[in-house]
């Protein structure tokens, strides 16, 4: 594309329809002043701004801040409140049992007379501690796969992609639930068993992420800048790579903890998810499924609890991901 | 686009092996004692066991037992129920059709609402219709299905008997019986599964849609003197239609492939349906069985929308010439 | 239906966008008109309003956030302001036909070429499909593409990129309009192909008798085929008149400045290029009075305190400059006056 070079000055073409504010030049004397802008920040500083302007992202953070203080502290104050949400085959709990909610009991009870509020509430401990570590999983191979993909190149890169590929071809849920029923019986207590399969799933997506980040800095015009200024190679990258990486990763990362938050949810739903003692807000919803005639309440809170976190961390995300757009085009 | 089609085909061959022998890695390798998961938890005789394990093949080196896994499943073999003996392959082919009738219902929703949702959307930017389908679009994608299943078994189920003293109300699971003729027992299951995808449809329409609004061919279009009608049915929709209906072929893929949750909460007697129950009674022939029929499904219509956009994209179908 | 009036006569044409960071007076008092078998050349820098102007005219422009604030756009004497949107329709395409800049982007990926060159024949004149499309092939006989009969049914990424534009002037062409509006119609070529197409386009009108708006930042190009030249900055016109006046008697310090700009074939590499000093200014801070006045090597106190009116000096030759025409107040010599980069 050439253009005949006879003006002065080329800048960027009016379209048809509302153009951009064009900056002022040098700003000759007589001139109304140049717009104001917000105080020049660091780039962080600068997104953090951005993101408390958005209010879906403020409440959405607010609300997980709550849950996850609630869920944290719940040791402290559920029991002595509600009683003890794990309760099974006690007498007085059975003459509790599935009542409406009512000030002593805000959601109602179970069928083992347990205080749904309660159990929401812990659940909210198994479900948040889930999300957030099978999330950390995922990023630790994501990164690790991703590096190696995008710093060697060549066979490594198209092995670890084309092992990405595999991965990404397996339905998310049948691939967990294949991957639990063939756990023996004894190893799926508690929360690893879960944890490690949501994490092991989500590792293609972030190692594509860093990937792509890696290679779009290779090919920048100022590392080409800096080799030619001599600075060594990795050195560079890292430099460069970091920042640049960063914003999109943790972006994905928030929005992954709500799709693995749903992932448990279904998986204890189906029963091979997070088993008894401990309390799933999935494993909430099939306990109650019998009872959905005559307390639905059973099975719509925990439901609610789901809907509301998981709402919350797309929202989160997607304020991110706003405020952090800037980072993130180039 | 011959090129396009043999490079797609290309890459799928790895995929595929790939994918093989990690489902046959799960299934035999990995567990410690692949013979129990697939005779069941009995005690044996030991000497039975030796004879079950080398009649299995599990005595033989990996690569020659994942050659025979392959072999079977080209056979059609997966295995025998623990539970009632049948055939793996059997009990499947008796409840596939259910799963594609129960997709194919939910696809054809998707199709009008969530295509129709996103066309209203993008035509009307930010008017109170186009926050209320971004609103909803962004509630469905965080909503557990299984949940929402639930609670339109509530609504539309039991609430809605007890409001109209049993004058309205819909069939909450099942197939048939009741009363109801057989289509009725689709309409809550397959709404139940097609929301998510919905959502997504329709936030992919109006985000393509509005691109396309960008695009200078639109503006050319509005200059040789086109409607607005025209403009949108001429020239926009078919550019932006081409990657949602990629999207919808994915999902159609992803709705054969069981809609596990959906169907249980339905009691859908689907493939989904059956792996479930296969879990609780630790039939687990049934369940690999089960995951990898799944699997096959998911990975043939993924290539299979791959290639059809060879035919779509007129860009890929006729490879550009440089002439002058 | 017409009068008397010019094919088009455009009077003080003024459009703002009033968009949420301000008022952007994109189009801030243009003038000029149009005959048949007349081509204008319309010039000036990117940003400087020349393509808007062309839009507006035609009600592509979205209003809102744009606005008609002033001055009127007459087509065969009717006001194209006051047509109802069916009218400006027929007239879309049928009697006034716009050619874009980037014919790769401006042509349907999806749709057949003969399709997209029939479809103003199918909409305007009623065409039958297989008619419209016998007619493509005609039309891209004539736009000069070999093989017109097998090439109308190709897409537009196998058209090379000098195939394309012709194939869009064979689109413009099809109803036969009055009125041609070229939009930097040779930006996007190469500089080989540029010539044919200008060429070409200069063959077109003459053979069908249209009138031709050619809008480009090339001095070079309109010199070559315009009659008129209307030069623009800011929104504003600044100065018209026949080619000849505003190429060798240019009256304003921004047409200095641009043909002072231009490289000359007597340069050496020691010469030195003359740019324009400064830069355009936004369009929603325009300098007050005079809307060149902070580049303008000759500016005095009354430039930045009136704006100067276009008005003619010589007989066809207008400006908008306090000082045109008057005597002494000459183009300074080649040599940059206090230029910097």
């Amino acid at each position: 594309m050439t253009d005949s070079d006879n003006t002065a000055t080329e800048g960027m073409e009016n379209g048809p329809a509302a153009p951009a504010a064009e900056t002022p030049g040098a700003t000759p004397p007589g001139t109304s002043p140049v717009s104001t802008s917000e105080p020049s920040r660091t780039l962080w500083g600068d997104a953090w701004y951005r993101l408390r302007r958005n209010k879906l992202a403020i409440i959405a953070l607010t609300w997980l801040i709550v849950i996850t203080l609630a869920a944290a502290t719940a040791d402290l104050w559920v029991p002595q409140l509600f009683g003890n949400p794990r309760l099974i085959n006690s007498q007085t709990a059975y003459q509790n049992q599935l009542q409406l909610p009512s000030k002593e009991h805000p959601m109602g009870t179970d069928q083992m007379g347990r205080d749904v509020f309660g159990r929401v509430i812990y659940g909210a401990r198994v479900s948040l501690i889930v999300g957030f570590t099978a999330v950390g999983v995922s990023v630790l191979i994501g990164l690790i796969f991703g590096a190696m993909s995008g710093f060697y190149g060549g066979f490594t890169d198209t092995g670890i992609m084309r092992l990405a590929d595999v991965f990404l071809a397996f339905p998310y849920i049948m691939f967990a639930i294949l991957l639990l029923s063939v756990l023996p019986q004894n190893w799926r207590t508690g929360l690893w068993p879960v944890i490690l399969t949501i994490g092991v799933l989500g590792w293609p997506s972030i190692a594509r992420v860093f990937r792509s980040s890696i290679l779009s800095v290779k090919e920048n015009d100022y590392v080409q800048a800096g080799r030619a200024l001599g600075a060594k190679d990795s050195r560079l990258m890292i430099r460069h790579i970091a920042p640049n990486a960063v914003a999109p990763i943790i972006v994905y990362a928030t929005m992954s903890i709500g799709g693995a938050i749903l992932t448990e949810a279904a998986l204890s739903f189906l029963g091979l998810g997070i088993l008894p003692p401990n309390i799933s807000w999935g494993a909430m919803i099939q306990d109650g499924r019998q009872y959905l005639v005559v307390r639905p309440g059973l099975v719509f809170w925990p439901g609610l609890a789901i809907l509301s976190t998981v709402l919350a961390f797309t929202l989160l995300g997607d304020g991110m991901r706003d405020a952090l757009d800037v980072k993130m085009k180039d | 686009m011959l090129q396009y089609i043999v490079r797609r085909l290309i890459q799928f061959i790895p995929v595929f092996f790939g994918v093989t022998l990690l489902l046959f890695f799960i299934t035999t390798i990995l567990p410690g004692d692949p013979v129990r998961l697939r005779t069941g938890e009995k005690a044996m005789d030991p000497a039975v066991y030796q004879e079950l394990r080398h009649a299995y093949g599990f005595d033989k080196p990996w690569y020659e037992q994942y050659v025979n896994y392959l072999k079977n499943m080209a056979k059609g073999d997966l295995g025998t129920s623990i539970r009632n003996g049948r055939r793996v392959t059997k009990i499947f082919q008796e409840t596939f059709p259910n799963t594609v009738k129960l997709a194919l219902a939910a696809i054809t929703l998707e199709i009008i609402f969530g295509i129709g949702a996103g066309i209203i959307s993008a035509l009307k930017q930010y008017s109170f219709w186009d926050v209320m389908v971004t609103l909803s679009t962004s509630i469905l994608v965080a909503l557990p299905v299984f949940w929402l299943g639930m609670m339109l078994q509530y609504f539309f189920g039991i609430l809605m008997k007890q409001w109209t003293n049993g004058a309205f109300y819909l069939p909450i699971s099942g197939v048939s019986g009741g009363g109801f003729p057989d289509w009725a027992h689709l309409i809550l299951p397959a709404i139940t599964l097609a929301s998510v995808s919905t959502a997504y449809a329709a936030r992919i329409m109006r985000s393509q849609l509005l691109e396309v609004k960008g695009q200078d061919y639109v503006r050319t279009a509005y200059a040789k003197g086109l409607s607005h009608r025209r403009v949108l049915w001429g020239h926009q929709m078919k550019n932006a239609l081409i990657p949602v209906v990629t999207y919808i072929g994915l999902d159609l893929a992803a709705m054969l492939s069981g809609a596990i949750l959906t169907e249980t909460v339905f009691n859908w007697p689907g493939i989904g349906f059956t792996i479930y129950r296969a879990i609780g009674a630790r039939d687990y022939p049934v369940v690999f069985g089960g995951v990898t029929l799944v699997l096959f499904v998911v990975l043939f219509m993924n290539l299979f929308v791959d290639i059809s956009y060879a035919f779509l994209d007129p860009r890929i179908r006729y490879t550009p010439a440089a002439q002058e | 239906m017409a009068d008397n009036g010019r094919l088009l006569d455009v009077e003080d044409l003024k459009m703002y966008f009033h968009t949420r960071d301000g008022v952007v007076k994109a189009v801030d008092g243009v003038s000029y008109t149009l005959d048949r078998g007349e081509t204008l050349g319309i010039v000036g820098e990117s940003g400087s309003g020349k393509s808007v102007t062309a839009l507006t005219m035609m009600g592509l422009i979205e209003m809102p956030p744009g606005r008609i604030e002033g001055g009127d756009a007459k087509f065969e004497g009717e006001s194209l302001f006051t047509k109802t949107e069916a009218e400006m329709r027929d007239i879309r395409g049928a009697k006034i036909a716009m050619i874009f800049q980037d014919p790769m982007t401006s042509l349907n990926p999806v749709y057949r070429i003969g399709r997209q060159i029939g479809e103003p024949l199918v909409l305007h004149k009623g065409m039958s499909k297989k008619a419209a499309w016998n007619r493509a092939v005609e039309l891209l006989d004539l736009v000069g593409i070999p093989n017109p009969e097998k090439r109308v049914k190709d897409y537009p990424h196998q058209f090379s990129g000098g195939m394309r534009q012709r194939a869009m002037i064979a689109m413009a062409l099809s109803c036969d309009p009055d009125v041609l509006i070229a939009d930097e119609p040779t930006t996007a070529l190469d500089v080989t192909i540029q010539a044919q197409i200008i060429e070409l386009m200069e063959e077109l009108q003459q053979r069908t008798g249209a009138g031709l708006i050619m809008i480009t930042h090339d001095l070079g190009v309109v010199a070559d085929v315009a009659d008129n030249v209307l030069v623009m900055y800011a929104g504003r016109a600044v100065e018209y008149g026949n080619v000849d006046e505003v190429y060798y008697r240019p009256l304003h310090p921004y047409t200095w400045g641009l043909m002072d700009s231009l490289p000359r074939h007597d340069m050496t590499e020691k010469s030195e290029l003359c740019p324009i000093k400064g830069q355009p200014p936004s369009l929603i801070y325009v300098p007050s009075g005079c809307s060149f006045h902070p580049r303008c090597p000759y500016a005095q106190p009354v430039c930045k305190a009136e704006e100067p009116e276009f008005k003619p000096i010589e007989g066809t030759h207008w400006a908008a400059c306090h000082f045109a025409g008057q005597a002494g107040f000459e183009r300074g010599t080649v040599e940059c006056a206090g230029v910097s980069a």
